[in-house]
């Protein structure tokens, strides 16, 4: 029998209910969680609202080196106060390919550390401190600046509504515990022993579980230690249970995520489970450890709720210390264990929603998937070419790409498109459609549709050229051969170039390297263009080839061009990451075709005065 | 006549003329290496006795000369616009 889908949901809440009927105190902590959870998602909804440019290039250049990931994710964690967030656009990150699984672990240890920021704050200034009354505050400008319709400004209402949140929510666990005391003494089912310390931390994994934060769980803990409801000792279980529960949101969330976010979650749990282990078996040596440190920063015996903090603080920092020198090892499990599924040849391979929100990151994607999809069409060229794919790629000689294959082959173009091109183009185009842009992003944005739009006419004009190329490749006609074998290997000279800078952009040393490339190829492609050479006319002029021939060369030579063309213009768009300037540059500094053949003219011009003066 | 102090500091608070400045340096930058690009085409070219190669790199040769005249111009230009 199954059960109704709404059903443990139903419990739950009924269970709620006759708790809160029953307890009015415990409606009290209740809402004190609620809140504080609500302020969570308010702060990230207010980080979010700057991850349009300035968080993920403050990202990107802080986390180029170990010590830098580490301490990113420790100052983005402690300003936030939300590991999920650092880990979303970590994750976000690693799938964009913009930063390595190394240094996303990176980020991921620091904020375990930034993390433990939030029990010195709530025991430090939390319970001294009347915070309420700066919740109200927080909470009205807040609001009002949520109104705004400015971006930065709606995000910075989310932020302060957020902190107004979480300080409300501390305020009524705060009252909520307070109000036990004098009711019911929670601390009668304190456990001591061996036996005390693992149900504790198994009870600080379920809550935190269930409540999908260890920030949560440990204002939980530290306001009830306050309140004398449990032991100091079992605080410090709950702590390690937080710790390790916390790893079960990031795992959930990783479902759904890519092979990289998998990895990452993978790296954290073993991460927070280690640090776990090390904290129940030495607990004693930390407990001494807390004890010194205590005396020096000044924390007295009885302010068990510092001391909590500074436990939590320092098994983490052990955990880092004791962790970092196996970070390669990590990575090299996580990536020979978790291997990414086959690839349907139509699921896009770095583009996801979850990165819609971060248009920097959707953007690079789309960038790379669009570099996918030149491959794609690459291969399809070069068949229709009569290429082999792979040993196109490998040739190297000019004479490799003269010489013919015993059989010519004709692929079905159509078939190849519908299956190989077209599925893997809608996703993309779909995708650029949803990501939200302004200003100098929607300018990258154009350009990667536009790429994207003369993909699909390069496999058009593939298409066009194949009936006749097969037809001439062998033609009787010695010069209509040639022409026909000469514009197939050009093709596939140019074709085996771009594939080889669309692999290795590394190769070349920067942009200007790169565009200088693709300008020369595009030179060649303008200058072996037989209409406006010239070659088209001698031929015709000589009588090597017929009228009707002339007309299949003229249009097939068309269609070859804009093939190249296509292909130069998508490389351009695509092959380096933009750089607004950088692309403005180069459109000013590019020569136009008309330029181009004015220049080729003046050459033919000065070639033809130097023969006649010749004596 | 040579601008006020003030009229420097407003120009350096101000977005375009860094956004300018900025530009101009990637110019710069992007001409040396046309003109290094250029030297060694014309190394290779006195180096080259085949007369289709010789073709073709005098092409190649010209069309970076044309693309650096391009760029001396929108140089020209940055400046003009600074000094207005």
């Amino acid at each position: 029998m199954r059960l109704p889908p709404h059903l443990p949901l139903t419990l739950a809440l009924g269970l709620l209910a006759w708790a809160f009927w029953a307890s009015p105190t415990l409606t009290e902590i209740a809402a004190g969680i609620a809140l504080f959870l609500f302020g969570m998602m308010s702060l990230e909804q207010g980080f979010k609202a700057f991850t349009g440019g300035a968080l993920e290039t403050v990202l990107r250049r802080s986390t180029n080196r170990l010590w830098k990931s580490l301490s990113f994710g420790a100052v983005a964690t402690t300003l936030t106060q939300s590991s999920s967030l650092v880990s979303v656009i970590t994750i976000s990150f690693l799938s964009a390919g913009l930063m390595t699984l190394p240094q996303g672990i990176g980020v991921i240890f620091g904020a375990n550390l930034g993390t433990t920021s939030g029990a010195w704050l709530i025991a430090g200034l939390g319970l001294k401190i009347n915070v309420s009354a700066y919740a109200m505050p927080l909470l009205t400008f807040g609001v009002i600046l949520i109104f705004n319709k400015a971006k930065p400004l709606k995000g910075l209402g989310y932020v302060l509504a957020g902190i107004g949140f979480l300080f409300l929510g501390i305020h009524y666990m705060k009252e909520g515990f307070e109000a036990y005391q004098d009711t019911l003494d929670l601390s009668q089912f304190a456990v001591a022993g061996l036996t005390g310390l693992l149900l504790y931390t198994l009870i600080g994994i379920i809550a935190t579980v269930i409540m999908q934060s260890s920030h949560a769980t440990l204002v939980l803990t530290i306001t009830a230690l306050a309140a004398g409801q449990i032991t100091y000792e079992n605080a410090l279980a709950l702590s390690i249970g937080a710790n390790v529960g916390t790893t079960i949101t990031a795992l959930l969330g990783a479902v759904g995520a890519n092979i990289e976010g998998r990895r990452l979650a993978g790296a954290h749990l073993i991460f927070n489970v280690v640090t776990g282990a090390i904290a129940l078996i030495f607990i004693q040596v930390f407990l001494v450890a807390v004890e010194i440190g205590s005396g020096w920063l000044g924390i007295r015996d009885d302010n068990h709720t510092m001391r909590l903090a500074l436990f939590h603080t320092l098994f983490n920092l052990t955990g880092i210390i004791v962790m970092v020198p196996f970070i390669p090892r990590l990575v090299h499990l996580l990536e020979t264990r978790l291997k990414p599924k086959p690839v349907k040849l139509d699921a896009p391979k770095y583009i996801n929603d979850n990165m819609l929100e971060m248009p920097a990151a959707a953007l690079e994607a789309s960038r790379q998937e669009l570099i996918r999809l030149f491959g794609r069409v690459y291969s399809l060229s070069a068949q229709v070419l009569n290429f082999e794919p792979g040993q196109l790629r490998r040739m190297s000689a000019r004479e490799e790409f003269e010489a013919l294959p015993e059989r010519l082959l004709s692929p079905d173009v159509d078939e190849l498109y519908q299956r190989k091109v077209k599925p893997l183009h809608g996703l993309i185009l779909d995708y650029l459609a949803r990501v939200p842009v302004q200003g100098k992003r929607a300018q990258q944005l154009v350009m990667l549709r536009v790429a994207s739009q003369q993909l699909i006419e390069a496999v058009k004009h593939a298409k066009h050229l194949q009936k006749n190329l097969l037809r001439y490749l062998n033609a009787s006609n010695p010069n209509l051969r040639d022409e026909y074998r000469q514009l197939r290997s050009r093709l596939g000279y140019l074709l085996h170039e771009l594939d080889r800078l669309s692999k290795n952009p590394e190769d070349i040393e920067d942009m200007n390297d790169l565009l200088l490339v693709l300008d020369d190829l595009g030179n060649d492609l303008e200058r072996h263009d037989i209409v406006n050479n010239g070659r088209l006319d001698e031929l015709i002029r000589q009588r090597h080839i017929s009228a009707e021939q002339a007309t299949s060369l003229m249009n097939d030579n068309n269609y070859a061009y804009r093939i190249g063309k296509n292909l130069l213009d998508v490389a351009r768009a695509t092959f380096q990451p933009f750089i607004s300037m950088d692309s403005e540059l180069h459109e000013e500094l590019a020569l136009q075709p008309e330029e181009v053949k004015a220049i080729l003219g003046d050459l033919a011009a000065e070639a033809q005065n130097k023969e006649e003066t010749r004596p | 006549m040579s601008k006020s102090l003030l009229d420097k500091l407003k120009d350096f608070m101000s977005r375009d003329y860094r956004e300018q400045l900025e530009k101009r340096d990637k110019l710069k930058k992007m001409m040396s290496k046309m003109r290094k690009k250029q030297k060694q085409l014309e190394d290779e070219l006195a180096k080259e006795y085949d007369p289709l190669l010789q073709d073709e790199l005098r092409t190649k040769i010209r069309l970076l000369e044309e693309q650096r005249r391009k760029g001396l111009d929108l140089l020209k230009e940055l400046r003009e616009a600074r000094n207005r």
